[in-house]
């Protein structure tokens, strides 16, 4: 289901807001499809959230010709926000859904991109704060079970809001509930979702007509189905 | 399990497109060819539950086979494992089993042949990467493969796993782990013990050659 998307918006001759923005998007995706192709990424956090970090750090970099020393570290402060959210509520689309994995990933690339750009610890956790508001609920809903429907889309949207958060952050405007309590907020929206929203296959986009069919055409068919109680061993 | 740190929040580098039915995958298959003692001839492989369906198109049939073939999570090889199966002269099955509720969501179970030596292997992918390999021959291991782990099949006498440990501090290898199973009263025992840091070949034969001693793998990081 990748359609080379990354380079066609790359070349596209229109550019909605500007050329960097037009980069960053295919940047994200990028990244992702490489992921899908059983290419070579580095999870962050998760393979499935992988064109969020490298998609915004890169283009910030190039933007303000910032060292790599300083993107090294704001992968650090990354890092260390992956941590928190691990901690309080999860980073996996299997226990918390999509805001779990695309939402972790774009408040780890918040928090790094006010920190790269000179933000206070303040404005670095406002931005993390700000960011997981705008991606709270979001279900992981892939179709056939595979990483790619919507999970690369949502790599760049994800991307985006990352941007629009490190924006407002940097401006010191809060985000009025704090950074914990935020997290605390995707930890219960996370347990609370039912599980045919957290990587199943079983809801949402996954269980439209169109996503049906997707799953018919990939998914295994000779497969033996043990009886209900049984003992395997 | 222990807790995680700052330094594995990003990470592993790895080949797409799931860190469970991927590079978890590969790291299961990696561990059973140090069980087996080296690539297998034949490989019957089971993915069973979350695995049965799905396996083709998350490409954990291509991870099996890559770790199978004992390369890493991040080797570009693992796309092109199947043909490479061929190459190398390794036979191999795929089978799909649901519903099998004594196991873990994400299990696969390999059976495995070298030479006249063959291995039944059981490892869970739980996310991330990390993996527990949960059986080997039927006994009980549950190792991660993370740390270095040794697995001895023995008689079951008095002061054997005092004599282990002693034979480790010698070593000063700091045990993180230990499980011992036996089949039943004076039959045979499995030890695992996972290790922080490993131990010089020499030990290894050493404890090979302890008369109660059956069998002895040593398996060192995998992802070295």
């Amino acid at each position: 289901m990748i359609q080379n998307g990354a380079k066609k918006v790359y070349q596209h001759p229109v550019a909605v807001l500007s050329p960097e923005f037009q980069k960053l998007i295919a940047r994200a995706l990028a990244a992702k499809e490489v992921n899908s192709c059983m290419g070579r990424v580095v999870a962050a956090p998760t393979a499935g959230a992988s064109g969020i970090l490298p998609g915004t750090l890169y283009t910030l970099q190039e933007i303000h010709g910032l060292s790599d020393e300083c993107i090294v570290e704001s992968l650090l402060v990354g890092a260390g926000i992956a941590l928190i959210i691990e901690r309080k509520a999860s980073l996996a689309g299997a226990v918390g859904g999509c805001q779990a994995e695309t939402g972790s990933a774009a408040a780890m690339a918040a928090g790094g991109m006010v920190h790269a750009l000179g933000g206070d610890i303040d404005q670095v956790f406002n931005a993390v704060a700000i960011t997981i508001q705008c991606m709270l609920g979001l279900v992981c809903d892939p179709v056939a079970g595979l990483v790619e429907v919507p999970c690369v889309v949502r790599n760049a949207s994800a991307a985006a809001i990352a941007n629009s958060s490190a924006q407002i952050a940097l401006a010191r405007v809060s985000g009025v509930i704090p950074v914990d309590e935020c997290v605390e907020a995707m930890g219960e929206i996370g347990a609370s979702m039912e599980s045919k929203y957290k990587e199943t296959a079983l809801g949402g986009l996954a269980a439209t007509l169109t996503g049906q069919q997707i799953a018919k055409k990939v998914l295994i068919e000779d497969i033996e189905i043990l009886p209900d109680e049984n003992i395997s061993e | 399990m222990s807790k995680s740190g700052i330094f594995d929040m990003i990470g592993p580098v790895m080949i797409g497109p799931s860190s469970s039915h991927t590079a978890g995958v590969v790291r299961i298959g990696r561990a059973a060819v140090r069980v087996l003692g080296g690539i297998p001839e034949h490989a019957e492989i089971t993915f069973y539950n979350s695995f049965a369906r799905t396996y083709e198109g998350h490409g954990s049939d291509r991870a099996i086979i890559g770790g199978l073939l004992d390369f890493k999570t991040d080797d570009a090889r693992i796309k092109q494992s199947l043909d490479l199966a061929k190459e190398k002269g390794l036979v191999y099955t795929f089978k799909s089993v649901g519903n099998a509720s004594t196991y873990h969501p994400n299990t696969v179970r390999l059976l495995l042949r070298k030479g006249d030596r063959q291995v039944e292997v059981i490892g869970e992918s739980l996310g991330g990467g990390l993996i527990n390999i949960s059986r080997v021959d039927g006994f009980h291991a549950n190792f991660s493969a993370a740390a270095h782990t040794l697995i001895i099949k023995a008689e079951d006498t008095h002061g054997a796993i005092a004599f282990i440990a002693s034979v480790l501090a010698q070593e000063k290898a700091n045990i993180a782990t230990m499980s011992v199973s036996r089949k039943g009263k004076h039959d045979r025992a499995c030890h695992v013990i996972e290790l922080d840091s490993g131990i010089p070949d020499i030990t290894v034969m050493y404890l090979k050659s302890i008369q109660w001693v059956q069998e002895l793998i040593y398996i060192p990081d995998i992802d070295m």
